[in-house]
């Protein structure tokens, strides 16, 4: 009787380990017919523990890793996700942790776990399998992140300045990371369409990216992707990412329009001046933000472009919810000085150098000084020059007369002598 | 015929100038003609506080030019480099803002002394111009030619003194107004009902500063410092070698007002003998003329 149980469970045994092994053939041809560069058919037929073929776990759907805390995240890859992203390595290139199996040594992970009903369990195949290396997914996505630094070394040195990197660094651990931005397995160019650009940062900045969209630049973006107008990265960079934080932001930001706003190249087709940012320089805000820009000051209470024109919600000076808007200005004035009454954003000649139509006062006193002053100092000059001339002629003259006067003393002396 | 006009030129000029006078001037007189302990005779030219004036001005005013200018040219190097030693653009207008009070209230001080001076002690300044500064230009341009063979004769002051003190009269109004209106935009432009003249003032304030300090440096330099070094606004004394060069009616007054000092009744009319100024003068043309009809001749 024992020869016969021996027999039968050793048979039970085995019809399992061939239904197992068959079952693992079929899913591996399946799979096999997907562009998966690691699922070869010479592989289907070899224990997956061994050939290192992640899909052979990590293909199913069902398959979850279990934190310390009892949150779950999926542990299921879809080869499909790689498709049209710009990396075609394979999935050790970034998954440093998980070159050898079991992952995670030393924890040694028993084959029962997966394989219950081949110990004689009646349980099902677990797909739930618990996680103590990490505290959590957030923890895993840190962990791989690591791994772009091994290609985009550059990069890494980039972030290193970014304000996302001193928001990681005070603690936040949902400081973006390069995967928030670019993608994990589905990394595809960030500009490509430009749109993508703001989608990108309004996953965290949503209410910045509503106003945007709805700005003069955001608009033009999304309705005709023009080329032109700034996004995100433009203002702010990509991986070096600064804001209004950074001390140096709020001076530099007038170099950051004035640079589109003072190209004649880019301008010229909207028919918007050029001499926005001159004007600006040639003003008393202007000059002082300046001033403090190349001093590297950062203590700058003066108004920069976009204290009157606005940020994010920033609109054409024609449109009517533009804080330079004709109607809106005395507000914006105020801003700054709570005293401005309704003549006070005259003051402001609206960038344009002055003309006789427009300011036909502070055209006057320009054109009047500006020949006044030479030919009033050059009259002085003149002047002085006639005198001088006169002055040193007639000091010439008089030693000329004193030396002549002694030598005809002289003369005289001598004659005597004789 | 030439000796003849020139008989006839001397023949017509007055040989002296009448002038009335108070006792209050021949007190004036006497107290500025001085002797200093060696026995050299000398003018007091100016009052201690009007040499302190000219030194509070020149304080103010340069102050306000080298943190004006540096501030409106701060892109050049010394622009920023004076605004850096200076701590910086705000701290260079606090700076300027200082200057210009004290400046403010210096030039209200003068108004202050020229209406005590007017209509309590009777008193008209001799800085306001006349006709006879605009011949005496004509004639000094003319003498610096060639073209006349006399300089003009000046009183207290000569017609260059006159153009740099108004210069400065309407430098400091024009300079006053626009600054203030700068230091205070949403005030004025809430007083005028027109926001240009802010724009206005800058442009203005910036134009004007540029040529007070070049006439300050061309205009005053030459004729106080370079031409003679003239230090009486500094010392309040004038030599007076100095003063029968510069300004010989003048001397010729305050020796004429001084004599006056015993009159009893006043005012008396003074007359100041200006003869032997010009007999000098036609003494130098006749020899001129001498000279030049015999090189004629020659």
């Amino acid at each position: 009787m024992k020869r016969i149980r021996l027999f039968v469970f050793l048979l039970a045994g085995f019809t399992v380990l061939g239904w197992s092994l068959f079952n693992g053939a079929f899913s591996q041809t399946v799979l096999a017919q997907e562009p998966v560069p690691t699922a070869t058919t010479t592989q289907t037929e070899v224990n997956p523990h061994e050939t290192n073929d992640c899909l052979g776990c990590h293909s199913n759907p069902e398959m979850v890793g279990k934190f310390a805390d009892g949150k779950t995240m999926s542990l299921y890859y879809d080869p499909k996700q790689h498709d049209g992203s710009v990396h075609i390595e394979g999935c050790r290139s970034c998954h440093d942790a998980q070159q050898t199996y079991p992952h995670n040594e030393p924890q040694t992970t028993s084959c029962e776990v997966c394989h219950a009903q081949m110990f004689g369990g009646t349980a099902q195949n677990t797909t739930v399998f618990e996680i103590t290396a990490y505290e959590d997914q957030r923890a895993v996505g840190m962990e791989i992140n690591k791994s772009c630094q091994k290609c985009h070394g550059e990069k890494f040195k980039e972030i290193t300045d970014s304000e996302h990197t001193r928001i990681l660094a005070r603690g936040n651990r949902y400081a973006p990371i390069c995967v928030d931005c670019h993608g994990s397995h589905n990394i595809t160019s960030p500009n490509t369409p430009r749109t993508r650009i703001p989608e990108i940062c309004s996953k965290c900045h949503m209410s910045v990216y509503t106003t945007y969209e709805s700005s003069v630049h955001g608009a033009a973006l999304e309705a005709e992707s023009n080329p032109d107008v700034p996004t995100c990265e433009n203002c702010h960079g990509s991986h070096k990412v600064t804001g209004p934080t950074d001390p140096n932001f709020r001076a530099d930001s007038i170099t950051l329009c004035g640079k589109c706003h003072s190209a004649k190249s880019l301008m010229g087709k909207y028919g918007i001046s050029t001499d926005v940012f001159q004007t600006y320089l040639d003003d008393f805000h202007g000059r002082t933000v300046d001033f403090f820009r190349q001093a590297r000051d950062s203590k700058i209470t003066k108004a920069t472009c976009y204290d009157c024109h606005g940020i994010h919600n920033i609109q054409a000076p024609s449109n009517e919810l533009s804080s330079v808007y004709p109607d809106n200005l005395q507000k914006t004035c105020q801003q700054c000085h709570p005293d401005a009454g309704i003549t006070f954003p005259q003051a402001w000649l609206s960038h344009y150098s002055p003309t006789w139509e427009e300011t036909p006062a502070l055209y006057a006193v320009t054109t009047f000084y500006k020949f006044f002053v030479p030919t009033l100092i050059g009259g002085f000059l003149v002047y002085i020059a006639i005198d001088a001339r006169r002055r040193i002629a007639d000091k010439l003259k008089k030693r000329s007369v004193k030396v002549k006067a002694e030598s005809e003393t002289k003369t005289g002396k001598q004659d005597e002598k004789v | 015929m030439k000796k003849s006009k020139v008989e006839k030129a001397a023949s017509t000029k007055p040989t002296t100038i009448k002038r009335f006078i108070y006792y209050r001037d021949a007190v004036n007189a006497v107290k500025r003609l001085r002797v200093a302990e060696d026995g050299t005779p000398y003018v007091v030219r100016f009052t201690r506080a009007q040499r302190i004036e000219h030194f509070v001005l020149i304080l103010s005013f340069t102050t306000l030019a080298i943190t004006g200018l540096s501030q409106s040219f701060y892109m050049s190097p010394i622009g920023h480099f004076i605004l850096t030693a200076l701590g910086g653009i705000e701290s260079t207008r606090v700076v300027h803002h200082i200057a210009a009070f004290t400046f403010i209230i210096q030039s209200l001080y003068h108004v202050a002394v020229f209406i005590d001076e007017a209509f309590v002690h009777r008193h008209i300044s001799r800085m306001f111009p006349a006709w006879s500064d605009v011949t005496d230009a004509i004639q000094m341009i003319k003498f610096n030619l060639g073209l006349a063979k006399h300089h003009p004769l000046f009183d207290r002051y000569n017609f260059e003194e006159k153009a740099e003190y108004w210069a400065l009269v309407w430098g400091t109004i024009a300079m006053g107004f626009t600054g203030l209106i700068q230091w205070f935009p949403a005030e004025f432009t809430s007083i005028f009902p027109a926001g240009w003249i802010i724009p206005v003032s800058r442009s203005l304030h910036r134009w004007e500063a540029i040529l007070a300090v070049l006439a300050i440096l061309t205009w005053h330099f030459y004729h106080s410092i370079i031409k003679t070094l003239n230090l009486s606004i500094f010392n309040g004394n004038m030599s007076m070698e100095q003063m029968e060069e510069e300004h010989p009616l003048e001397l010729a007054y305050l020796q004429q007002a001084a004599a006056a000092i015993h009159n009893k009744l006043w005012p008396v009319e003074i007359e100041i003998p200006i003869g032997h100024l010009l007999e000098e003068q036609s003494v130098e043309m006749e020899e001129a003329i001498i000279e030049k009809n015999a090189e004629g001749s020659a």
